[in-house]
């Protein structure tokens, strides 16, 4: 078939074909995707709340989640700290102490936003809480250099077990500023339970 | 390239067979992408770090041209000269973006490994290059054996060049090999391995 129209009609036709075929791909795969980053994220979850066990699913007879900022904008010191796309989530059955998961992000990144689940054990008598696993649940940083930040690219991430600030946390050589800018999440999500500690814990029940 | 295009004209169902053993044989060495036409070096350097997202990036590039060429192929008739650039970018533009979705829909790690070089296949000039050579004057299923004779080809160099830096710079942990002038530096000894063998 031949069009007897001006180029320029031709130029429109196809744009208008292409907008369409994209538009449908889009409608199509908007669930699926969002099932998808779902999925990618309760995984991340559960390396955070069960650091033994890695990235199994979470048996969710133990996880609580707790208020977040839209159900109650008062229940939180400083909620501006936390990412309001996702709630803080508690594994009161953990071994030892219970563990809560914070999500935060930095805007620091080197190419944008970062976001960090951070998970935090709150021991009754120690003063601070501490760090248990850091997990990197979205990042756009540059492929093969920044993206070392992600458990799964390097070890990094392990640096943070155990310690209960971030100030002497070795940058990764190469990548100072989307290191840096983890550090600045981790930090938000430390603060924020530093500041809510009595209310996080009147959740675990005990 | 433009030898390649032109030399195949109209082609019978009879000479089909030899016509796409001959485009094969182009693809994925005489001619080969990577490493005669030396085209989309970007993403054959950048994402060959690893033999998985090597393959990944290989095989979406292979479906964007397959996708792209048919559609053209299909088209060419319709495509006024004047505009055929930006039909062309449209077109590939348009498949990039439906196989990015795709991608995040059903192989969400794979997604976040491969990051922006999905977009990216866009600016592939191997694309481009085939769709206004080849494609746009041959008759579909000419162009669908291009497509795949020339994405394979583009598939097996940076799979190769991935397994040699993983297995360099990976397991052998010489570390620059992983960064981006060590696969510059291996782009270039394959590319005289392969001329070297193609001369002698």
């Amino acid at each position: 078939m031949r069009f007897p129209q001006s180029p320029a009609v031709t130029l429109a036709l196809f744009a208008a074909v292409s907008a369409a075929l994209v538009t449908a791909v889009y409608l199509l795969t908007r669930a699926p995707i969002q099932a998808a980053e779902a999925r990618w994220f309760q995984q991340r979850l559960s390396a955070v709340l069960q650091p033994a066990t890695g990235l199994e699913p979470v048996d969710y007879e133990d996880i609580v989640q707790l208020p977040d900022r839209q159900r109650c904008p008062q229940c939180w010191q400083n909620s501006e700290l936390i990412d309001p796309a996702h709630a803080i989530h508690l594994n009161s059955q953990s071994a030892g102490a219970p563990v809560f998961a914070i999500p935060t992000f930095s805007s620091r990144g080197y190419n944008g936003r970062i976001d960090v689940i951070t998970g935090v054990a709150i021991v009754r008598e120690q003063q601070s809480p501490a760090i248990v696993a850091v997990q990197v649940s979205r990042h756009r940083e540059t492929p093969g250099i920044g993206d070392r930040i992600e458990a799964d690219k390097s070890a990094w991430l392990e640096n943070f077990r155990g310690k209960a600030t971030v100030n002497d946390i070795d940058a990764l050589s190469g990548a100072t500023i989307s290191a840096s800018a983890v550090e600045d999440a981790v930090e938000k999500a430390l603060r924020f339970a530093r500041q809510n500690r009595d209310q996080l814990m009147s959740h675990t029940g005990s | 390239m433009t030898t390649a295009a032109t030399s195949v004209t109209q082609t019978s169902p009879a000479t089909a067979t030899p016509e796409a053993g001959r485009l094969f044989r182009q693809g994925l060495w005489t001619n080969n992408a990577a490493t005669v036409q030396l085209l989309g070096l970007c993403p054959l350097l950048a994402v060959s770090n690893t033999v998985q997202n090597a393959l990944g990036l290989g095989l979406a590039t292979l479906f964007v041209l397959m996708l792209s060429s048919t559609l053209i192929s299909l088209l060419r008739h319709s495509i006024a000269a004047e505009v055929r650039l930006p039909v062309f970018v449209l077109v590939i533009a348009s498949a990039v973006t439906c196989v990015e979705l795709l991608m995040q829909a059903y192989s969400i790690s794979l997604y976040r490994n491969l990051g922006i070089f999905i977009p990216l296949i866009v600016t592939n000039c191997l694309i481009l290059a085939r769709a206004e050579a080849f494609a746009s004057r041959q008759p579909v299923p000419m162009a669908i054996a291009d497509a795949a004779a020339m994405g394979i080809g583009f598939l097996l160099v940076i799979v190769v060049l991935g397994g040699i830096r993983e297995w360099l710079g990976i397991s052998l942990q010489v570390l620059v090999v992983t960064l981006p002038p060590g696969a510059f530096i291996v782009l270039g000894l394959l590319v005289a391995c392969v001329r070297g063998i193609r001369t002698s």
